[in-house]
């Protein structure tokens, strides 16, 4: 029973690429994975509508319609851009870690800057010192944005798990319903290694709970 | 969890790739349902079980030109036994949810129907304890794996008849027309049927209707949609009456060989509501009927 929630209120971020991809993880290793869409736009949603049968299972739910009631091993929460302030501090207080997506882009971190005092509220209330970790997204690592993206990062005081590049197999998995997890190991090698530290930490993270 | 049908897009596939698909689909259905029941409170989980079962059986009927039938005898006899288990079950999650509940809000205080209650619970508890052992049994899951196997590496291509393979159009055309012609067929004079030949044309739509949505992408939506939604109308009601005169069996189970007096009662108070509740049905039933066999099938 872990719940991870990714949150970033500003839109784009890779909340979606971060949510999914996480649940094919832990679906690969034969868990109970329930993948839960706040979203209205019900990206998440719609791409497990279209994750091919033979690739392990992911239960979709949406917390609008109906409270879960599945007992799940891991509940990964995609939430919306632009949720209310009072209900994304619920959702974080509901979780047992967040992942806090992040774009290099300059128009991204008014709004993120609040969500992370939210957060940093919360984290000063709970013991765990590994609560809250920000994934730096689409990077690219010869450009200056890249660069102010990392240092404001580095600022805020939490944990910066791994930098993911902008590469087209996210969007190949998207468009197909499927993980990097469940791709042909070739094509996604890169990937795989900026994801293990993330892996690792959700993992560490989720443990100190139980 | 159903899935659009989408899942389903046959335009450009071959016979033993569309019956591939469809089937994988279906395992696929079954898998995650598996789960629900087994570890969700919510008693949709045994039914969408058993509607994803019932899905894959009739994707072999369908498909029977490509696959063969003494090919896949064997798997669809385990299929059938797991699908008793879960029938068993659902009658009673029937019964005791959407039955019981409005004939006991009026009888809050009559003994005969408390007990009657209390045994259908404890009935209920019963065939979950059955559905679980056997969802947790070593022959179960060889089932699923020997099936996802099977299909997985085509294996009925080597003991098909050498005869060529239908195309999928002709397939989708040859089933969607005969299971209409079944359901046209068993579905005269509905309302004044016995139950026993309402189930055979309650059968009848629930093979026509898996049939339409296996094959609805290689027509027009719109008219495909349109059509699937009257017939799940149609099926809807057809089921509703079935709930009836399940009920009646089922009451019966559930008291005993000796029901008490009180019991006796309740069961009187139960034959005279589903007396009324047939009627009902059967005058909605025509509607929906006339209605239905209005419509211009949308695979012509």
């Amino acid at each position: 029973m872990k719940k991870i929630l990714i949150a970033n209120p500003k839109g784009g971020s890779g909340k979606t690429t971060l949510a999914t991809n996480l649940a094919g993880y832990f679906a690969m290793l034969s868990a109970r994975v329930v993948l839960s869409d706040m979203d209205r736009q019900q990206s998440s949603a719609q791409w497990l509508q279209r994750r091919p049968a033979e690739a392990p299972i992911i239960h979709a739910h949406n917390p609008r319609s109906k409270t879960l009631s599945l007992d799940y091993e891991w509940l990964i929460t995609d939430s919306p851009a632009g949720l209310r302030e009072d209900k994304l501090s619920d959702a974080v207080k509901l979780a047992d870690c967040v992942i806090v997506p992040i774009q290099p882009s300059a128009f991204d971190i008014g709004a993120t800057r609040d969500f992370l005092d939210i957060l940093a509220a919360e984290k000063a209330i709970r013991k765990q010192k590994t609560f809250v970790a920000l994934v730096g997204m689409r990077v690219n690592g010869r450009t200056h944005s890249a660069a102010a993206q990392a240092e404001f990062m580095q600022q805020t005081g939490f944990p910066v798990l791994t930098y993911l590049r902008n590469a087209q197999v996210y969007a190949t998995a998207a468009e197909q319903g499927v993980s990097l997890f469940d791709m042909r190991p070739s094509l996604v090698v890169q990937d795989l290694q900026q994801w293990a530290p993330l892996l690792s930490w959700v993992v560490e993270a989720t443990d100190v709970e139980e | 969890m159903l899935r659009s049908n989408t899942a389903y897009q046959l335009k450009h596939a071959d016979a033993h790739s569309a019956f591939k698909r469809i089937a994988l689909e279906c395992i696929w259905h079954i898998q995650s349902n598996q789960d629900m029941v087994l570890h969700d409170a919510d008693i949709e989980g045994v039914h969408r079980l058993r509607v994803a079962i019932r899905r894959l059986r009739c994707a072999f009927l369908v498909f029977r030109k490509v696959v063969g039938k003494s090919n896949s005898k064997a798997l669809m006899d385990e299929l059938t036994l797991v699908s008793d288990v879960l029938g068993k079950a659902r009658d009673l999650d029937v019964f005791v949810t959407q039955i019981l509940p409005v004939v006991i809000s009026q009888f809050s205080h009559h003994s005969g129907m408390l007990k009657l209650r209390d045994k259908a619970l404890l009935a209920q508890a019963a065939a979950y304890i059955e559905v679980r052992e056997t969802l947790s049994t070593k022959r179960y899951h060889n089932m699923l794996l020997t099936l996802s196997n099977w299909i997985e590496s085509k294996r009925w291509r080597l003991n098909a008849s050498g005869s060529k393979t239908p195309k999928v159009q002709k397939i989708a055309l040859t089933n969607l027309n005969k299971g209409s012609k079944e359901l046209q067929l068993s579905g005269n004079n509905l309302a004044n049927m016995q139950p026993e030949a309402r189930h055979t044309a309650r059968i009848a739509a629930k093979k026509l209707r898996d049939t339409a949505e296996f094959f609805c992408s290689l027509y027009s939506t719109a008219k495909s949609r349109a059509y699937i939604q009257n017939l799940t109308q149609l099926q809807d009601c057809l089921g509703a009456l079935n709930d009836i005169a399940i009920t009646e069996k089922l009451l019966g189970k559930i008291v005993g060989i000796r029901p008490s007096q009180s019991q006796k009662d309740a069961l009187n108070i139960f034959a005279g509501w589903n007396a009324f509740n047939t009627l009902r049905g059967n005058t909605q039933l025509d509607e929906i009927w006339l209605k239905f066999s209005a419509q211009k099938p949308f695979w012509h």
